[in-house]
């Protein structure tokens, strides 16, 4: 028997969320509502919770608006390659900091928490000025190198990986294996949902990232998804914008993102919870 | 298998020091116990000869080679953790081959060494399942397969048993000797149960803030206990202690608390007056069993006895834990379980002088040493 009282609370608390969720869906479900329509008839007058009229073309004329396919291409490889890097860098860093013991390791941490807290585009000239110096600009080069180490992922990862036993690292090296062994064969193994974490935090955040992308490419065949959303904003004057493709190529933009979600959110929720990162 | 040896050996940690010219020679094949309670530095001392802290000052052998520089893996040891340390996302065989994989062993080597481990461990069964899927005991079994497939020179076992309930505990006791005396090899064991140290190790180091207190057979800890730390310690009820001054009145030695004076043995004359502490003020140590209650003794050997106010009888079965009170000084007797006896009543125990022990007040060293086994009232049922 549930006492009343429980049953109460709980009723109230599940109101609750069904209201979150509303808040939370909303917007992509008028987004999808927007991108079925004319543009005339997402700013009818008229309140409407479902489309007036629905015309999937907007799809197809969406995506033939600008070459997707290789804007799809950039940013996945792109991204891609910037989370490849940065689980090695970040790991081989959290790994020292979680399981050697070194003079100023503190200071490392300290120096590592502190380069959190400088907003990345305080960074974005000096290193635009170095990739321009090296004729990176307009490469894949530009887009990857300067994310391939990262103060959050060795902070995400140290604080995984501090959750492993060490005693487990340590019987590891006594049974003869070398750092780099013990790193990929005992720790990654047992910290899946910190690094999908990583992979899924970070993937997002650079898949969504519209401003470095913007400045270190200029010719089509560099641009990536958010760069290529952000066509739809730019029309002639006199011309309306046209909501309804934008909203169109939003939402078919969004399917790796949500793909890559559905893949690991059962590690994300273990992740975050484990390294005390919420919010 | 390997002697070790261990000369003046130090750790420091900045300005603490954890261990203090630690000094020890365990023979081949030994079994050696270091007990002693939390922080006296046993699980450190351990954890240097492993490799896995430094060695501040001193030296290190692990048979001829002195080993201070060398890395855990080429020290041919293997450990076992209180924890287990077993790799969760490996099979009991993985977790067994592991080691072996690393040192380039062939397949079929590593197939016959766990077949044989498994064996001796009995976990044949359990060979393809997940730690996770293992209870403590089994668990701690995996554990030392995993050291005894690498047939080292050296087993380093800290707190093994630990994190087990007590039942199989004492089962693993006995299991782990058993696997001792069937292999062999040089183990040195880490506890702060005085009861595991007694009963498992050939020999016992007992610690305290780093520094060895005794180092003997667990018979000579016991029976001879070198000052009141180790008295204390080993033993369980713990050893009693009553506060009191050595006198000497015609020609006889006695010790002498508020109120009560205890006629001392004539063999023990010589080392009062030699050592000194006639007229000093000295602490009088008797074991829990021995001290008698019987009304026999108590009137054969009237110049032994004390008399108390007992505070609480605890029945533990076979026999009785009496509190008593003792001019102010609490102490236990531990007797047949006939002697249940109400809190209140006044009784007459009577002290087994042969095993009575003798510390210096100050300096809490044993005063002569009493290597007595026998006591006078032996044979006599209490």
């Amino acid at each position: 028997m549930i006492n009343p009282n429980n049953r109460l609370e709980r009723g109230v608390s599940h109101i609750i969320l069904i209201l979150f969720v509303i808040l939370i869906l909303l917007p992509i479900y008028w987004m999808f509502v927007s991108a079925v329509q004319t543009n005339d008839n997402i700013f009818s007058p008229r309140f409407h919770l479902l489309p007036l009229n629905v015309d999937w073309g907007n799809f197809v004329q969406a995506w033939r608006a600008e070459p997707f396919g290789i804007f799809f291409v950039n940013s996945i490889v792109s991204n891609l390659l910037i989370v490849f890097f940065q689980v090695i860098t970040s790991s081989m860093a959290a790994y020292a900091l979680a399981f050697t013991e070194f003079k100023g390791k503190k200071t490392i941490f300290f120096l590592i928490l502190m380069a959190m807290m400088i907003p990345m585009q305080a960074t974005f000239i000096p290193v635009y000025i170095m990739l321009s110096k090296v004729h990176l600009i307009n490469t894949y080069g530009a887009l990857v190198i300067p994310f391939i180490g990262s103060a959050f992922g060795i902070f995400l990862l140290r604080q995984g990986f501090v959750s492993v036993p060490k005693e487990m690292v340590q019987a590891a090296r006594i049974d003869g294996a070398s750092e780099f062994r013990i790193l990929w064969s005992i720790v990654l193994p047992n910290v899946k949902p910190a690094i999908v974490t990583l992979v899924l935090l970070n993937f997002v955040f650079h898949y969504n990232s519209l401003f470095w992308p913007l400045v270190t490419t200029n010719s089509t065949n560099m641009r990536v998804i958010p760069v290529a959303l952000s066509y739809f904003l730019s029309q002639d004057a006199g011309q309306q914008l046209q909501w309804n493709l934008l909203m169109a190529a939003d939402l078919f933009s969004i399917v790796p993102v949500i793909a890559i979600f559905l893949f690991g959110q059962k590690y994300i929720v273990k992740g975050v919870a484990n390294t005390s990162l919420k919010g | 298998m390997a002697r070790v040896s261990l000369k003046h050996v130090w750790k420091k940690y900045s300005e603490a020091m954890i261990v203090k010219d630690f000094n020890l020679d365990i023979e081949d094949k030994e079994f050696v116990v270091l007990v002693g309670p939390s922080g006296c530095g046993k699980t450190t001392t351990l954890r240097m000869i492993a490799g896995l802290e430094e060695i501040s000052e001193g030296d290190l052998f692990i048979g001829d080679r002195r080993v201070n520089d060398v890395p855990p893996k080429d020290r041919d040891i293997a450990m076992v953790f209180q924890n287990y340390a077993l790799y969760p996302h490996m099979s009991v065989r993985d977790n067994m081959a592991f080691g072996l994989k690393l040192r380039k062993f062939s397949k079929s080597e590593i197939n016959q060494r766990i077949r044989e481990a498994a064996k001796i461990l009995d976990i044949e069964h359990l060979l393809d399942r997940k730690p996770k899927a293992l209870s403590g005991g089994q668990r701690q079994r995996v554990a030392l397969g995993r050291a005894i497939v690498r047939e080292p020179q050296v087993f380093l076992m800290d707190e093994p048993l630990s994190n087990l309930d007590a039942k199989l505990r004492v089962g693993m006791r006995a299991e782990i000797r058993k696997l001792h005396q069937r292999i062999q090899t040089t183990t040195i064991y880490v506890t702060h149960d005085q009861t595991e140290a007694m009963t498992m190790g050939d020999r016992i180091v007992v610690m305290k803030d780093g520094v060895i207190q005794q180092c003997g057979t667990p018979q000579e800890v016991y029976h001879s206990p070198a000052n009141m730390f180790v008295a204390g310690f080993i033993g369980s009820p713990a050893m009693n202690f009553l506060r009191g001054r050595i006198v000497e009145e015609n020609e006889q030695v006695y010790f002498r608390t508020t109120g009560t004076s205890i006629l001392l043995p004539e063999n023990r004359y010589p080392i009062c007056r030699s050592e000194g502490v006639i007229g000093q003020e000295v602490i009088l140590g008797i074991r829990p069993e021995d001290l008698h209650i019987e009304d026999t003794l108590t009137s054969q050997y009237p110049e032994s006895v004390i008399y108390g106010k007992v505070e609480v009888s605890e029945n533990v079965g076979s026999e009785v834990y009496l509190h008593v009170t003792v001019s102010g000084q609490n102490i236990i007797a531990r007797v047949n379980s006939r002697f249940y006896l109400q809190p209140g009543t006044l009784v007459k125990l009577v002290l087994d002088m042969n095993k009575v022990h003798l510390f210096r007040a100050d300096t809490q060293e044993a005063i002569g040493v009493t290597n007595q086994t026998e006591g006078v009232y032996a044979g006599e049922t209490n």
